[in-house]
C-alpha cells in the first residue's frame, strides 16, 4: 500500500468514527447546559438593579376585559412603586412595596393602606397576578438551585426544561419550571408551584424584542391555575433597564403625592 | 240523658277527680311542650329567614354556588326589572326585598391614616333609608344595637359588637373597606361607624358589618345590582306552603329565561329557593316534626295506659253497679257505651282545663320568655338569647287529640271486662 493509498483508507477510516461520535454528542445537547449558568444568562436578559416600565395589563375574568394603565419603578428585587394613570376608577391609585410591606392609596379614602403577609398573595386588582407577583423582581438564579428536567420541542423552538428549587423556604413559589431556549437565553413558558407541589401560576413569553443588548418579551400572558377561564395580559410598552431612580420613589411620601 | 251522667260523675269524685286531673296535666303538658318546641323552632327559622335566607330566595345560580367567597361579579343586574317580575310571578303576599352580600378587608387607620389593624369581614347591605322599608323593623335593629346608634345617612356602617371589641373600634371612628368591585377592580371606601350591634349569632357578631344598600351599590360598583332578592311571609302561612309556593315561581321560570331583563349577562340563571332548601333547615324540619310525632305519642301512650288503670280501679270499684244495670235488663253494649260516654265528657272537662292551663303557661312563655344568655350565641345556630314558646291552634289540636283519645281508649280497654260478666251469675253473685 503507497502511502496516498494510506491517507485515503486513514481518512475514510476517520470519517466512519468520528461522525457517529459527533452525532452521539449532537443528540444530548443538555449534557453540555450547566443550568445554573443559562439561569444566570437568563438573568442578565430579565434582570436589573432597577427597571422603569410603561405597561398595560389587560384583564380578562371570563365575562368582560379590563385594561389597567400603569408606570411603574423597581429597584432591586423588593423595591417597587406602580402609579395606576386609567382608567378613571383607578386612575391615582399608587401602590408602594418595601421588603415584606406594601402600602397602597387610593384617591376615594385618601389614605395609605398596608397590604402585608399572605395578602400579598392575594389577587391584585381582579388580575391573575397577585400584589407580590406584580412588584418583586425575582432574580431567578440568586433565589433558586437550577436542575435540567429535559430538552423538548416549543413550537419551533428547542428548550431545555430547567426545574428551579426555592433557596428559602418561605418563598410562595417554592419550584418554578422554565422552558429555557439555552441559544438566546430567554423562557417561553414558566410554571410556578406551591410547596404541595399543586401548580399556581401559568406565565407564558411572547414576543421577544431587542432593548439595548437584551432580549425582553414585549407581553407576558398570566394565567392564575385555580380559576377557571381567566388570564392577564401584561404588555410592556416601554421598558428602561438600569435608569436612575430618585429615592423619594421608594418612600411613603411618594403616595400622597 | 247528659245532664243525669254530669251529676253522677261530679257527686263521685272517685270516677271523676283522678281521670280529670290525668287528662288536664296531660293536655297542659302537651300544648306547654308543643308551643314552647314550635317557638324555639320557628323562632329559630324566623330569625334564619330575617338575617340570612328570607323565607323564599330568588338568586344568581353561580353566585349561590359559591356564595361562601362573596362572587358579587355574579350579582344580577336589572333591579327593577328583576323586582317587577317576581311580584308579578308570585304569590301576593310575598313582599321582595333585594340585598347584597359582600365580603372585604376593613382597614381601622391610626391618628396619622396609617393602618392600625385588619381584619376581613363579612357584610350585608339592606335597604335602610328607603321610607317605609320594613328591614330595620325585620333585623330588629333598635333593639340589636347595643352601642350608638343606626345609620342615618350615607357612609354609615353597623358593626358586629364583637367585632367593634376585635377592633378596639370606637363609636365614631373611621374604617375603610377593601375589596373588589363588581368587574374585578379595586374597591375602596370610607365608613363611619355608628352603631355596635348584636345579633346574637355569635359567627355574625364576630365578623359582620351591615351598611346601606346604595353605599354597596356605589362602593362596589354595582348600579342596578343586588346579589340576593330574599322574599318574606306573613306569619299565618305555615313552612309547609313554602315548597309549593316557590314551586309555583319555579314553573315561570323558563318564561323569564326565554326573556331576561336586557341588564343580565348571558350566563345568569336564576334559582328560587325556600328555607327549607338552605342551611340544613329542611332537614332540621322534618327531625322537629319527627320528634313532636314521637313526643305526642309517648303521652298519648302513657296517658292512655294510665286512663286504662284508672278504669279498671273504676271497674272494681263500680263492680255492684254494673252487676245491677245488667241484671235489670241494660246490655253489655248499652253499658259499655254509657262508660264511653262518660269518659268522653270526663275527657272534655279536662281537655277545657288542660287546655286553659297549658294555654295560659304557653302565653306566658311567649311574652316572657327564657333568656339562654349566650348558650345559642355561641353554638352558631341562628337563634335568639330569649328563646319563646308560640301560641297556636295547632298546639291546642295537638293537646285536645290525645286528652280525649286516652280518655276514651282507657275507658274503652278497662270496659271490655263487661263482656266477661254473665247475667247468669249475677244474682248468685248478689247473694254473695
Amino acid at each position: 500500500m503507497n502511502i496516498k493509498s494510506l491517507c485515503l483508507f486513514s481518512l475514510a477510516l476517520s470519517a466512519v468514527t468520528v461522525v457517529p461520535y459527533a452525532n452521539i454528542c449532537a443528540a444530548n445537547p443538555v449534557k453540555d447546559i450547566n443550568p445554573q449558568q443559562l439561569v444566570e444568562a437568563i438573568d442578565r436578559n430579565f434582570w436589573s438593579a432597577t427597571k422603569y416600565i410603561e405597561g398595560r395589563l389587560i384583564i380578562d375574568n371570563g365575562r368582560r376585559v379590563r385594561t389597567l394603565t400603569m408606570e411603574t419603578r423597581m429597584e432591586g428585587v423588593v423595591k417597587s412603586y406602580s402609579h395606576y394613570l386609567a382608567p378613571a376608577r383607578e386612575r391615582g391609585t399608587k401602590m408602594l412595596k418595601m421588603d415584606q410591606k406594601m402600602w397602597m392609596y387610593t384617591p376615594q379614602t385618601d389614605r395609605k393602606i398596608l397590604i402585608a403577609g399572605h395578602l400579598l398573595r392575594q389577587s391584585m386588582m381582579g388580575s391573575d397576578l397577585s400584589y407580590e407577583d406584580m412588584l418583586e423582581d425575582v432574580k431567578l438564579s440568586e433565589a433558586y438551585d437550577a436542575t435540567i428536567e429535559k430538552a423538548e420541542k416549543f413550537g419551533d423552538h428547542d428548550v431545555v426544561v430547567l426545574l428551579l428549587q426555592a433557596k428559602d423556604k418561605t418563598k410562595t413559589y417554592q419550584t418554578r419550571r422554565i422552558w429555557a431556549d439555552p441559544k438566546r437565553n430567554i423562557v417561553y413558558k414558566e410554571e410556578r408551584y406551591a410547596k404541595s407541589g399543586k401548580l399556581l401560576k401559568r406565565i407564558l413569553h411572547l414576543d421577544y424584542r431587542l432593548i439595548g443588548d437584551r432580549l425582553f418579551p414585549k407581553k407576558m400572558v398570566f394565567r392564575d391555575m385555580l380559576k377557571e377561564n381567566t388570564s392577564t395580559t401584561y404588555m410592556f410598552d416601554k421598558i428602561i433597564f438600569d435608569v436612575a431612580i430618585p429615592a423619594k420613589y421608594f418612600s411613603l411620601r411618594i403616595l400622597k403625592r | 240523658m247528659t245532664r243525669w251522667m254530669l251529676k253522677g260523675i261530679f257527686r263521685d269524685k272517685t270516677r271523676f277527680l283522678f281521670p280529670f286531673l290525668v287528662v288536664s296535666v296531660g293536655v297542659a303538658l302537651v300544648i306547654t311542650l308543643m308551643g314552647f318546641m314550635e317557638g324555639v323552632f320557628m323562632g329559630m327559622v324566623d330569625m334564619t329567614a330575617n338575617l340570612d335566607t328570607g323565607h323564599l330566595r330568588f338568586v344568581n345560580k353561580p353566585f349561590y354556588e359559591e356564595e361562601h367567597l362573596f362572587p358579587i361579579d355574579r350579582a344580577l343586574a336589572g333591579q327593577q326589572e328583576t323586582r317587577k317580575w317576581l311580584v308579578d310571578n308570585s304569590h301576593p303576599q310575598v313582599v321582595w326585598t333585594p340585598r347584597i352580600r359582600w365580603g372585604a378587608m376593613m382597614d381601622i387607620p391610626d391618628e396619622n391614616g396609617e393602618t392600625k389593624t385588619q381584619t376581613p369581614v363579612i357584610g350585608m347591605a339592606i335597604d335602610l333609608f328607603s321610607p317605609g322599608s320594613p328591614e330595620p323593623d325585620r333585623l330588629h335593629l333598635a333593639s340589636s344595637i347595643i352601642r350608638g346608634r343606626a345609620p342615618a345617612k350615607a357612609r354609615e356602617m353597623l358593626v358586629g359588637y364583637l367585632l367593634a371589641e376585635t377592633l378596639k373600634l370606637k363609636i365614631g371612628d373611621t374604617v375603610t373597606l377593601i375589596g373588589q368591585t363588581f368587574d374585578g377592580g379595586l374597591a375602596t371606601g370610607n365608613f363611619i361607624a355608628v352603631g355596635f350591634i348584636r345579633f346574637g349569632v355569635f359567627s355574625m357578631d364576630k365578623k359582620m358589618a351591615i351598611i346601606d344598600l346604595a353605599d354597596a351599590q356605589n362602593t362596589f360598583y354595582m348600579d342596578d345590582m343586588v346579589t340576593d332578592w330574599l322574599g318574606f311571609l306573613p306569619a299565618n302561612i305555615g313552612y309547609n306552603e313554602y315548597e309549593s309556593i316557590r314551586a309555583n315561581i319555579e314553573k315561570r321560570l323558563p318564561e323569564l329565561m326565554r326573556d331576561p331583563p336586557q341588564a343580565w349577562a348571558k350566563d345568569d340563571f336564576p334559582l328560587i329557593l325556600s328555607i327549607l332548601d338552605q342551611r340544613n333547615i329542611g332537614e332540621i324540619t322534618a327531625k322537629f316534626e319527627m320528634v313532636r310525632g314521637v313526643i305526642v305519642g309517648v303521652f298519648l301512650f302513657l296517658m292512655i295506659l294510665v286512663l286504662w288503670n284508672a278504669g279498671l280501679l273504676n271497674g272494681i270499684h263500680r263492680y255492684g253497679e254494673m252487676g245491677l244495670r245488667l241484671a235489670m235488663g241494660e246490655t253489655h253494649l248499652q253499658l259499655l257505651f254509657s262508660l264511653l260516654q262518660e269518659a268522653l265528657l270526663i275527657g272534655i272537662i279536662g281537655v277545657v282545663a288542660g287546655c286553659l292551663t297549658g294555654g295560659a303557661f304557653t302565653y306566658f312563655l311567649q311574652e316572657i320568655g327564657i333568656n339562654m344568655g349566650d348558650a345559642f350565641a355561641k353554638s352558631g345556630l341562628m337563634m335568639n338569647d330569649v328563646v319563646r314558646a308560640r301560641l297556636s291552634v295547632a298546639g291546642f289540636i295537638t293537646g285536645i287529640i290525645p286528652g280525649l283519645t286516652a280518655s276514651v281508649a282507657g275507658s274503652l280497654i278497662a270496659g271490655l271486662a263487661i263482656f266477661k260478666r254473665s247475667e247468669a251469675n249475677l244474682f248468685r253473685e248478689l247473694e254473695s
